[in-house]
């Protein structure tokens, strides 16, 4: 029952985008024929659906009974145009046998797409976020994670077949795109007079390891690279065929709908630019672009106060991602730490250790495909591939390549084709399945690959639930346990803080990882600070000055700090005749940069801090404004012992213009705090964060696991790996 | 002229930036030493600051290294809540160079001044005690004292300061 409701959650999702995008296509009077009409239909009514679904979840009317409205009402208008979904009756018997070689292939990826989700991404943010829309009807802020601020202009369709069928309806939705990229490029070749060496392109895109991983579970780069193919695709018709502002129009939705699907896809507009020249084409293209990219920039404006959250955050700062963070996931993503960066061919295409997968190693002929460019179609390939790549070096993963996969093939076969040998592509095709065929024998996958994420076997048992998706998820997934254990004891609205990922998708809590947001990164850096004392409050900076009438003080930071050393001030004492002043509500605080933190400094509690959460520059400060003037003759600076090449010094103003009153402070060790940890877990209370999940092997782990007691916790369940511990401040 | 409008924009999204400002907090109260309550503490690693309170004797106070060199009878205070199913555990070293000149060495672990166990140690390297605890030898809702005595030190020719072993953690477990 459970695999039927799947399929037909899928099918209900993607007849509803065909079915609107047939509306458009034939509204806009695309030059399509009886093979291509399905597949562009489903692509460019993807964008439309996701637009609607979009509306919905800002207006909080994604209910079922909404969403099937939409479909029944976009089926039944379509449905006297209908079209035969697949036609093969014009492509002769060769190319027909050719076909046969993905038949595998698609029974492989079909087995993986049905059965329960377990891919990293797919089972925690890409399905996780969109659980949360459908039981909130529509969108929520969800602070606890970056990736709530992504565009998610593919998972919007995941979301409607995640309403009905659940996980496996979303991944399978996304093998529907992946599948329709392999047939439009298909199609692209019989348009072109080039059927055999687009199908064999079709292949090596479709059994390429990493794409068939990806393409069968709910990832969207796959989808991503149907949109992409797309525009390229209405780009050749609009120069070849027609050059309507019907296709421009669908060209620019669907340039609009690449951002959507994937900030970096956006780039595509670059190529259609590039292609249409014309200044009246090129501004209905971003006109149209805009109507679908916009809400997305809106969104993020509205909930994050950046467009483009969760990067520029040094353009559009905010309290929800730390500059620091974003500098260190690009750091990150540029590298993947890989000892040599000529390692990345062979990586890329053969063992996919480094960089999280591989193509194949078919992909290694590619350089082959530049004998090609004396073709105009090669040429067109090798600049869309290039330009598809322009984002690239930001992440190197191999799943990043997909994008601009279906260009390099086509041109690696078009060029092979030049040979005009008759066994090249087939042979190639043939060598390409079976280097890609995770089974040993025929395949030989196992045989070369490293460990690295990829498809390891057909689960047929799984996909059909005889063996049930719990048991399965149990005996497999950490993240999937400790889903389900918040969900069993952790009530109703509750925010958990863990140290490690968990299967967000299959619980309905928010679960606040620490490095996935300034918020999990807060909460992180205290518990931190309980158990590390350099980080407390352990070094004093006292300015002593003479007895000054003052309105407003300064305390700012001079040097340019080490990479990525943040300044940070753990309390910030004003004092006048040896007593401190009363924090009057009438003072005002705030700081530059991270001026949200800067209540930390002036709360009484040694193991909170204010930080720059960037490295610190000259210039940073904190200011208070009495509102009143006071006299001041000592200010204490307390500080933690993280961060040494920051200096400081103190500035006052009574009105107008800052003066220095003193250019250094002297310098005390303090006594790190005794029970800091209790103290810890209570402003980890004080923020609304009443449970904390804690994975056995996490860094500083140990410290709570081996005595929760001592930092006011109870532990009230286990995995294997994690402990689940609610905070119970004495 | 085409710049113009660029500039706008330029300026518009430069107005998003501007540092809000605060009032102060509400003040914490820090938990600061002699105030009640306190939670109790089950595990004392040498590694962290925080186990200098509970030292009763003969472990040196203000290290944060990962083990501290004992004297003849480290000693350690842990408050106790309740007595079933409580462990001792301690984590310590025989340093070779101590056990050279000592020769084989007994360490007798007690709990509330009564013997637990003993236990010989002939070769040097990391150890690992975990007993369980009668419950008759512990006191509910005070301060219970745990000592590891050696019966031979090693003394410093120089000053005639006197090393027992290596310790890294003592506590209690369940």
């Amino acid at each position: 029952m459970a695999v039927v409701l799947i399929v037909l959650s899928t099918l209900l999702t993607v007849l509803t985008a065909a079915a609107l995008g047939s509306l458009l296509a034939r509204g806009l009077r695309l030059p399509l024929t009886q093979q291509e009409r399905p597949a562009v239909a489903f692509i460019l009514g993807a964008a439309c659906l996701s637009l609607i679904v979009f509306a919905l979840c800002a207006t909080h009317l994604y209910y079922r009974g909404t969403i099937l409205a939409v479909a029944v009402v976009a089926v039944s208008a379509a449905i006297y145009s209908y079209r035969p979904l697949l036609a093969f009756a014009t492509l002769d018997k060769v190319e027909r046998a050719l076909l046969v070689f993905f038949a595998p292939f698609l029974v492989l990826y079909l087995a993986n797409a049905l059965a329960p989700e377990t891919s990293p991404d797919g089972s925690t943010y890409h399905l996780g976020i969109i659980a949360h829309y459908v039981r909130a009807h529509g969108f929520v802020p969800l602070h606890t994670t970056i990736y709530s601020s992504l565009s998610q202009g593919v998972e919007l369709i995941y979301m409607v077949a995640f309403t009905f069928g659940r996980h496996s309806a979303g991944a399978l939705t996304h093998l529907a795109f992946f599948t329709t990229a392999a047939w439009l490029m298909i199609c692209f070749g019989r348009r072109t007079g080039h059927t055999k060496p687009s199908i064999a392109a079709a292949f090596f895109f479709y059994v390429s390891p990493i794409a068939g991983v990806d393409g069968s579970s709910a990832y969207i780069d796959c989808a991503t690279a149907a949109i992409l193919f797309t525009v390229f695709y209405l780009l050749y018709l609009w120069r070849n065929v027609q050059p309507s502002s019907g296709l421009l129009i669908a060209l620019g939705l669907l340039c609009g709908y690449s951002f959507a699907a994937k900030y970096t896809a956006g780039v595509i507009l670059l190529y259609a630019i590039l292609t249409v020249r014309k200044p009246k084409a090129v501004a209905l293209i971003i006109a149209c672009a805009a109507v679908v990219a916009a809400p997305w920039l809106m969104k993020n404006w509205y909930y994050t106060g950046n467009p483009v959250a969760p990067f520029f955050n040094r353009i559009f700062p905010n309290p929800y991602a730390h500059v620091q963070w974003e500098e260190d996931y690009k750091a990150y993503f540029k590298n993947y730490d890989i000892p040599s960066l000529t390692m990345m061919p062979w990586d890329l295409t053969v063992k996919g250790q480094y960089l999280g997968g591989m193509l194949g190693p078919v992909f290694l002929l590619t350089p082959l495909a530049l004998l090609g460019l004396r073709r105009r179609e090669v040429r067109q390939f090798w600049l869309a591939g290039l330009v598809c790549l322009i984002p690239y070096p930001l992440n190197i993963g191999t799943r990043f390549l997909i994008l601009a996969l279906p260009f390099f093939a086509l041109a690696l076969t078009e060029t092979l084709a030049m040979a005009n040998t008759r066994v090249l592509l087939p042979t190639l095709m043939l060598a390409h399945g079976l280097l890609s065929w995770p089974r040993t024998p025929p395949g030989l996958l196992n045989t070369y690959a490293g460990p690295t994420w990829r498809l390891i076997h057909a689960p047929f048992q799984q996909a059909l639930r005889i063996e049930p998706e719990d048991r399965y998820l149990s005996r497999t997934q950490p993240g999937y346990l400790k889903a389900r254990m918040i969900d069993q004891y952790v009530p109703s609205g509750e925010i958990v803080f863990s140290t490690g990922t968990v299967s967000d998708a299959y619980t309905s809590h928010e679960v606040a990882v620490f490095f996935q947001s300034a918020f999990g990164e807060n909460i992180a850096d205290l518990i931190f600070t309980g158990q590390k004392p350099e980080r407390q409050a352990v070094r004093l900076m006292r300015f002593r000055i003479a007895p000054t009438h003052l309105r407003r003080l300064r305390v700012e930071q001079t040097e340019v700090a080490g990479p990525a050393e943040q300044w940070a001030v753990s309390e910030l004492g004003i004092f006048s005749s040896g007593h401190e002043l009363k924090r009057d509500p009438k003072w005002r605080m705030t700081a530059m940069p991270n001026w949200w933190d800067v209540q930390a400094a002036f709360d009484n509690s040694p193991v909170t801090r204010w930080r720059t959460q960037q490295q610190s520059m000259p210039g940073d400060h904190i200011d208070v404004d009495f509102n009143d003037s006071q006299t001041v003759d000592q200010v204490d600076v307390e500080t933690s012992a993280d961060h040494w090449k920051t200096r400081i010094r103190l500035l006052g103003a009574t009105a107008g213009e800052w003066k220095v009153l003193a250019d250094k402070p002297e310098e005390f060790p303090l006594e790190p705090q005794r029970f800091a940890r209790q103290m810890v877990t209570r402003e980890i209370a004080a923020r609304g964060v009443h449970y904390l999940l804690i994975d056995s092997t996490d860094y500083g782990a140990r410290d709570i696991i081996d005595d929760p007691g001592y930092w006011g916790l109870k532990e009230i369940a286990r995995t294997s790996e994690a402990h689940l511990y609610r905070i119970e401040p004495k | 002229m085409k710049i113009v409008p660029l500039a706008h924009l330029i300026l518009l999204t430069g107005c998003i930036s501007q540092p809000q400002i605060y009032a102060p907090p509400i003040q914490r109260e820090p938990m600061l030493d002699g105030q009640a309550p306190k939670p109790p503490k089950d595990m004392l690693k040498m590694s962290d600051r925080e186990t200098d309170a509970f030292i009763v004797q003969d472990i040196p106070k203000g290290g944060n290294d990962a083990w501290r060199w004992t004297g003849k009878r480290p000693t350690v205070r842990l408050f106790i809540a309740e007595t079933a199913g409580r462990k001792l555990v301690v984590d310590y070293s025989i340093a070779e160079a101590t056990l050279k000149d000592t020769g084989p060495i007994k360490l007798t672990f007690f709990v509330n001044d009564k013997p637990l166990e003993t236990v010989a140690e002939v070769k040097h390297g990391v150890k690992h005690f975990e007993k369980l605890i009668p419950p008759e030898m512990l006191k509910v809702g005070v301060d219970n004292i745990f000592a590891i005595e050696v019966d031979k030190v090693w003394i410093a020719k120089e000053d005639g300061a006197q090393l027992g072993f290596i310790l890294a953690a003592v506590g209690l477990a369940r």
